[in-house]
């Protein structure tokens, strides 16, 4: 540094470095615009309030619907003997043994929730949008049908339900949500009509059947469950559009090998078009082992593509429904004429009525699950037979997790759980 | 006359001006003047110096020392003027001279070596130019000097081990592969913490590009400036220095420049290496077969139950490692006259991995020019273009993985080949066919940089400097038609580029003030960066035939993302300087910065320092007997890091459902209180020149605090939003101390003996993290309050050591830190007549941990070899034997569990420490004679990591999976291929 004495040029100088200086913090200060920009890509909230957004909506409801149930699938499977781990995932080898610790669950009770909240908050957007006819428009209908489906689905796989950060609640919480949200579906779809309508309508009577039996309310169930066609199948759709599209589900059971029907009890099941797997050879002949490397690999048939859809709610599932009402009132008969309907339906013949009401009952199990294989729904059919007394009480899940806890990021960061 | 005939006279009067500039040596304003030339050599030896500076004082006109010491100062003005010299690693030396007019003046300079000096003018963190005497806080900078004795495999080796405070980790050994820097750790937990860069004051993009798919790695931009162009490099390490850089600066500050031309007739040079890369160390010495991949043939391929298996297609070698080619060449021409000085250079390189066809080739281009076209004006225009090849082998946490594959022996994913396993009987696996995996990055790195500084008189000076940085990364990986275990094949496509827009403006005036031995320089300034990127990424399915692919070529393609981000960042400074005698310096400055990414409440952002420096060795009381140059500072300042383009605002995501109709998904929860994170460091040292220039001490105790630090915090799920979201609620610091000793223990004209060595010492702890208990920064860490940042938590073996069976903690507790806390490196350099010279650079990182997750996962499927022995003795033990276990120790047999379930990847959380032989090279200053027509020429032998000492089980302490680690800042080694050894001859001549 050379120090000389001030000239009067460069005090002139100075004093316009410093003006310059304020000039730019004056200029920087108060033209708060020049850092406004515009990136493309994601969406702001108040973007979604105009009517052409709606169908939008709606379809993120059924995007992120599916973008859950791909994986509560096996998550479910494993903890009910439907499908094995043959992989080399950490969490799936403790569920497939049925331990669900709560650090383990995160991934799966957010897509969970997710599908839920965006679905209910969804309807309250709905009906806030100007220009947009709430109730005679079959979107409408659709938004009710999977905030029922996805209260459903938190219904059968969690063990409590938290509904937008509150506290803790028993889960049948779930279930008469999913019920009244089908019951507006079931308003909305009929008053529009038509084939959309009609489709609509009976994917919620079907999802209040089931929603009312899981609160015990069986004669109402039955009620709902027989309006819905044998032939109805209602899915959560796939897609090998775009990678979130794809069946998860199928990449890991045939781009992967991360789970396996073998050292199942389906593993002894032959023949059945509800339960199809096969085996897969080395070209040295022997049996492909699972992505862990000595886990023999039975891959499931049951969704061969990438896009492979899912049933949500099927008229042969409304036939188990009412096949166990029957059992449940001691009406061995009633119970085999709702299975074996469904059986033919399968181009399976049909079974005997049991003896003995105990027997009927392994029966109607086996029949329940052969249907529902790999649709994520047998966890809670033992967690409830399991919770039962007498001859429908099932010991399956004795020593194991009977449902998904409540994951370690809502404990954490709820703090109406502290 | 016209305002485009004017135009044209005046583009013609430049024109003219510029060829004339360009064209002679003859003073552009030489009426009245005089010239200086003269030779600068080092004092102890008498060798000339290159690239030192020559500056007259209070003026822009100066010049640069040829490869021969020699320079010329032309167009000085009669009189009496100050010339002042300095090189990196001499005592800087000013000198008064006497000019007139049409004359030339000869003035040599001889200079000291000197471990420290505090004359020696710096630029980084300052505003205006400095002595390094008159800044507070420390400063390293490394000396191409030191580039040439060091085999570096790329730039980012430059740094590691030669200044205190810098970490360094290769992540892999893959030529190509970019590593990880630090300075000074980690100041953020979501942001980043790659220091920002710039070269010749131009800033470039400095954070993480796209991570290959199945590479598992990526470049770093810092290598795309090539060793054989820098002159110099200084680093800025924490807040406290790096003010007055802004929002973005709390990882600290690299500063690369580049050899700019000298006056004189055109100097070549040419450089050329020739050598090779080889594998030596993976995995522990205790198993030969290094994870299977240098031996893939043999006894030793066995699981634990002694069951064999066979790799038909393993090289004929019966490894698959092998020495891969490393060729490189450059060469330069730097030259000029008075007025205009250019430096020219191309660089070439091809280099091959150790596993085939893994390589890496670079070529590119340099120019510097600098024109001063008045006396009181200086135009630099620096531009560079560097255009790469890696083909990489897939690697690291992918089912195609090399060391995945290879690594786990019979349990790999490649089996059957296409009929050579037929009539084997053992388990047999074909890792050859996922070679045919083509990963493969192509990149262009173009920097242009155009600086004018004006300075009407000695005490004003105006800088401008506009610069433009563009990246492009053009990245595919494609599983031909016919891959193994994709047979209609796949390719997935990463398109990027990230441009910088650049405009710095900085001002300064020096004056004396009316008061008894003060001076003042203050400085104002302002930035503005436009941030854009663009990012595409595309997956293709089944080719109908063989050959190769575009996108095109596959029957079903999807758009997996696009990103099209701007991020406009601006601010502006004040600093002043007060001076007292030249021996106590008080600065203190303030930078305001507003960003794009600020939430819509947030204002400006206010980034104030303070520093003083107090060279106490100036007085006349301070005994000179030993100690020559004695500084005390002390800097205080803050710094931060802006969150990302969309963190602020509730946004939704366009996806696709119900097969293909678009719908929206909620993408970020947003928050528009959103601000940037602030760390405020405090910082202490002394530097000690001692024993006339052979001893030089340099020590600093720092203490960054990160105040509002960006946490992603996680909202409850139930809330619908699954994303974290990003909040000021963290607080976070990193202290620590750092000593550099440089010291010169023979000095003479036969033999010159120096050693160096730097000591960091870092302690992370974390003090706030809002309500959450920790948060989740990936790959088994966390941060939690009380403790390091990130460090590794879960299950614990309370009694690793004993001959019992393993007892664990009931809570996840800490298990190591992530980055090292210890850094040692210790140097010594031995130089005969100035014609031999020996260099060693050994380092040492210490104090952390890796996830060893090979070991893990290989153990789990009894295929790690350092189990097999317990293992054995695990069986016989539950066979009865009830001896068996007596030398098994508890930590062994959690580790090498029979009963897999018993295992965790928490058992393989292990000490990271390392030391390695970073390098050592002999060097041979060639007779000029010789080699008719040269100017100097030498030759040297080298060797880069020759020896590595660990404990580390995995397959090196320094690897990570970069596509594992993302954004976060958790470490793991997955399957990732270890640093190589690399011998190197180069041959360099200059004619």
């Amino acid at each position: 540094m050379t120090m000389t004495t001030h000239t009067k040029q460069q005090r002139v100088a100075g004093r316009w470095g410093v003006a310059g200086a304020l000039a730019a913090t004056v200029a920087l200060a108060g033209c708060q615009g020049f850092f406004d920009v515009v990136n493309p890509g994601p969406l702001s909230d108040e973007e979604l309030n105009v009517p052409a957004a709606v169908q939008g909506v709606v379809t993120g409801m059924s995007a992120d619907f599916s973008v859950m149930f791909d994986y509560i699938v096996p998550v479910s499977g494993m903890a009910s003997d439907e499908i094995s781990h043959g992989g080399s995932y950490t969490a799936e080898g403790l569920w497939v043994r049925g331990i669900f610790r709560a650090e383990d669950v995160n991934g799966q009770w957010a897509n969970m929730q997710r599908a839920r909240w965006v679905a209910e908050h969804g309807i309250e957007r709905m009906k806030g949008v100007g220009g947009y006819a709430f109730d005679t428009n079959i979107l409408s209908a659709r938004a009710y049908l999977w905030a029922g489906l996805a209260n459903r689905t938190l219904g059968e796989i969690a063990c409590d339900a938290i509904i937008d950060g509150g506290p803790k609640q028993a889960n049948s919480v779930y279930f008469t949500r999913a019920e009244a949200h089908y019951t507006e579906a079931i308003r909305i779809a009929t008053a529009v009509g038509g084939t959309a309508g009609t489709a609509v309508a009976n994917a919620a009577y079907g999802g209040r059947a089931a929603a009312k039996a899981a609160l015990g309310k069986w004669a109402e169930a039955v009620s709902d469950a027989q309006r819905i066609p044998i032939n109805f199948v209602y899915n959560a759709v796939y897609s090998t559009n775009s990678s979130r599209e794809n069946n998860q589900f199928v990449s890991e059971t045939w781009v992967r090998r991360e789970f396996t029907v073998w050292g199942t009890r389906w593993a002894n099941v032959f023949k059945d078009p509800r339960v199809p797997w096969d085996t897969v050879k080395t070209s040295s002949g022997a049996i492909q082992k699972g992505q862990d490397g000595k886990t023999n690999y039975f891959r499931q048939r049951k969704y061969p593509d990438l896009g492979a859809e899912i049933p949500l709610v099927k008229g042969t599932e409304m036939l188990m429904i009412r096949a166990e009402e029957r059992l449940r009132a001691g009406d061995i008969n009633g119970a085999y004429g709702h299975m074996n309907t469904a059986r033919t339906f399968y181009g399976l013949p049909a079974l005997t009525p049991a003896a003995s009401l105990a027997q009927a009952w392994t029966d109607f199990k086996a029949e329940r699950g052969a249907t529902l294989w790999l649709e994520g729904r047998r966890w809670f059919d033992l967690r409830r037979w399991g919770a039962e007394t007498g001859p429908m009480n099932d010991t399956f899940l004795t020593g194991r997790a009977t449902c998904m806890p409540i994951s370690q990021n809502e404990v954490d960061a709820n703090p109406n759980l502290h | 006359m016209t305002v485009s005939v004017r135009r044209a006279l005046h583009l013609a009067r430049v024109a003219s001006l510029f060829a004339m500039a360009s064209a002679t040596t003859t003073p552009l304003f030489a009426q009245g003047t005089g010239t200086i030339k003269g030779v600068v050599k080092a004092a102890s030896t008498n060798r000339p110096l290159d690239e030192a500076q020559i500056a007259i004082v209070g003026s822009l006109r100066g010049a640069r020392t040829n490869a021969a010491g020699e320079y010329t100062i032309g167009g000085v003005e009669e009189g009496t003027v100050q010339l002042r010299v300095q090189r990196l690693g001499f005592a800087a030396s000013t000198r008064t001279v006497t000019v007139a007019a049409n004359q030339t003046l000869t003035v040599d300079f001889s200079l000291n070596e000197a471990a420290v000096s505090l004359e020696a003018v710096v630029v980084t963190g300052t505003a205006a130019q400095a002595r390094k005497k008159e800044i507070g806080n420390a400063m390293a900078a490394i000396s191409s000097q030191e580039l040439e004795v060091a085999p570096v495999q790329n730039t980012q080796d430059i740094l590691g081990a030669r200044a205190t405070g810098v970490t360094v980790m290769a992540n892999s050994g893959q030529p190509g592969t970019g590593g990880t820097i630090r300075l000074r750790g980690s100041n953020s937990i979501s942001q980043g913490n790659n220091p920002i860069i710039y070269v010749d004051g131009i800033r470039i993009f400095s954070e993480n590009g796209p991570v290959g798919l199945s590479s598992r790695q990526n470049s770093l931009t810092l290598n795309d400036v090539k060793a054989a162009d820098i002159e110099r490099i200084e680093v800025v390490k924490g807040a406290a220095a790096t003010t007055l850089y802004g929002t973005e600066a709390s990882g600290g500050v690299i500063q690369i420049f580049t050899k700019k031309g000298a006056t004189g007739r055109p100097q070549w040079s040419f450089e050329t290496s020739q050598g090779y890369n080889d594998l030596k160390d993976i995995g522990s010495p205790d198993d030969p077969t290094g994870y299977f991949v240098k031996q893939c043939r043999g006894p030793n391929l066995v699981d634990a139950t002694g069951a064999k298996f066979v790799d038909p297609t393993c090289p004929a070698s019966g490894s698959w490692a092998s020495k891969g080619q490393v060729q490189r060449y450059s060469t330069a021409v730097r030259g000029g006259g008075e007025a205009l000085t250019y430096a020219l250079s191309g660089n070439f390189a091809n280099e091959q991995g150790v596993i085939k066809p893994g390589g890496y080739k670079e070529g590119g281009y340099r120019g510097n020019f600098v024109f001063s076209p008045t006396k009181s004006l200086l135009l630099a225009l620096s531009n560079s273009y560097q255009k790469n090849y890696t083909r990489w082998i897939p690697d690291g946490n992918n089912a195609s993985g090399f060391l995945l594959n290879v690594g786990r022996g019979p349990f790999n994913n490649f089996k059957g080949g296409r009929g050579e396993c037929a009539n084997i009987t053992e388990t047999c696996v074909t890792n050859a066919y996922l070679l045919e995996l083509v990963p493969e990055r192509r990149g262009d790195h173009f920097i242009t940089g155009l600086t004018g500084t004006w300075s009407p008189n000695a005490n004003i000076t105006n800088r401008l400097a506009v610069g433009y940085d563009y990246n492009s990364n053009d990245n595919s990986d494609t599983y031909p038609f016919g891959f193994l275990n994709i047979p209609r094949g796949q390719i997935w496509k990463q398109d990027w580029n990230h441009t910088k827009l650049s405009l710095d403006y900085t001002g300064s005036l020096v004056s004396t003030l009316p008061l008894g031995g003060l001076a003042s320089t203050f400085a104002w300034g302002g930035q503005m960066f436009e941030d854009r990127e663009y990012y595409t990424r595309v997956d293709g399915l089944d080719f109908a035939g063989p050959g190769d692919v575009t996108l095109a070529s596959a029957a079903r393609t999807s758009v997996l993302g696009q990103d099209r981000l701007r991020v406009i960042t601006a601010g502006m400074f004040l600093q002043e300087m007060i001076g007292w005698n030249d021996r106590l310096f008080v600065t203190a400055g303030l930078r305001v910065d507003g960003n794009s990414a600020f939430g819509k409440n947030f204002g400006l952002q206010k980034y104030p320092k303070i520093s003083a420096s107090y060279v106490m060795s100036d007085h006349d009381w301070f005994p000179k007997t030993f100690v020559q140059d004695f500084k005390v500072r002390a800097a205080l300042g803050e710094s931060g890091k802006a969150p990302g383009a969309f963190d602020a605002v509730r946004t939704w995501d366009p996806v696709a459902g119900d097969d293909g109709v678009p719908g929206f998904t909620p993408a970020q929860r947003g928050n528009p209180d959103l601000g940037p994170e602030r760390t405020r460091e405090v910082e202490l040292g002394f530097d000690v020149g001692a024993f006339d220039g052979r001893l030089g001490i340099e020590a600093t105790y720092f203490d960054a605090r990160t105040r509002d630090a960006l946490i992603p915090v996680t909202y409850s799920p139930s809330e619908g939003f699954t994303r974290t979201q990003l909040e000021n609620v963290g607080e976070i610091g990193n202290k620590g101390y750092e000593v550099s000793i440089n010291g010169a223990f023979v000095r003479n004209a036969t033999l010159e003996w120096s050693g160096r060595l730097n000591v960091t010492r870092t302690r992370s702890n974390t003090y706030d993290i809002g309500s959450a208990p920790s948060i989740s920064t990936g790959l088994s860490t966390e941060i939690r309050k009380g403790y390091a940042v990130p460090a590794y938590y879960g299950t614990r073996i309370l009694n690793p050591d004993k001959f019992e069976a393993p007892q664990l903690s009931t809570t996840n507790e800490f298990l190591g830190l992530v980055y090292p806390t210890r850094l040692y490196s210790l140097g010594t350099s031995l130089s005969y007549k100035n014609l031999l010279t020996l260099d060693v650079l050994g380092e040492y990182q210490g104090g952390h941990s890796l996830a060893n997750w090979i070991g893990y996962q290989n153990a789990r499927r009894g295929i790690f070899p350092l189990c097999y022995a317990t293992e054995t003795k695990l069986r016989a033990s539950a066979a009865g034997d009830a001896f068996a276990l007596n030398d098994v120790t508890a930590l062994q047999r959690a580790r090498c569990a029979i009963n897999r379930a018993q295992m965790s990847d928490k058992y393989f959380i292990e000490d990271a420490s390392f030391f390695k032989l970073r390098n050592v090279s002999v060097t041979w200053n060639l007779p000029a004679r010789w080699i008719p027509g040269s100017r100097s020429a030498s030759l040297m032998v080298a060797g880069r990591n020759l020896f590595r000492k660990t404990d580390y089980l995995g397959s090196d302490p320094e690897v990570a999976d970069a596509r594992d680690a993302g954004a976060a800042i958790g470490r793991r080694d997955y399957y990732n291929m270890p640093p190589v050894r690399t011998f190197l001859a180069t041959f360099r001549m200059g004619f």
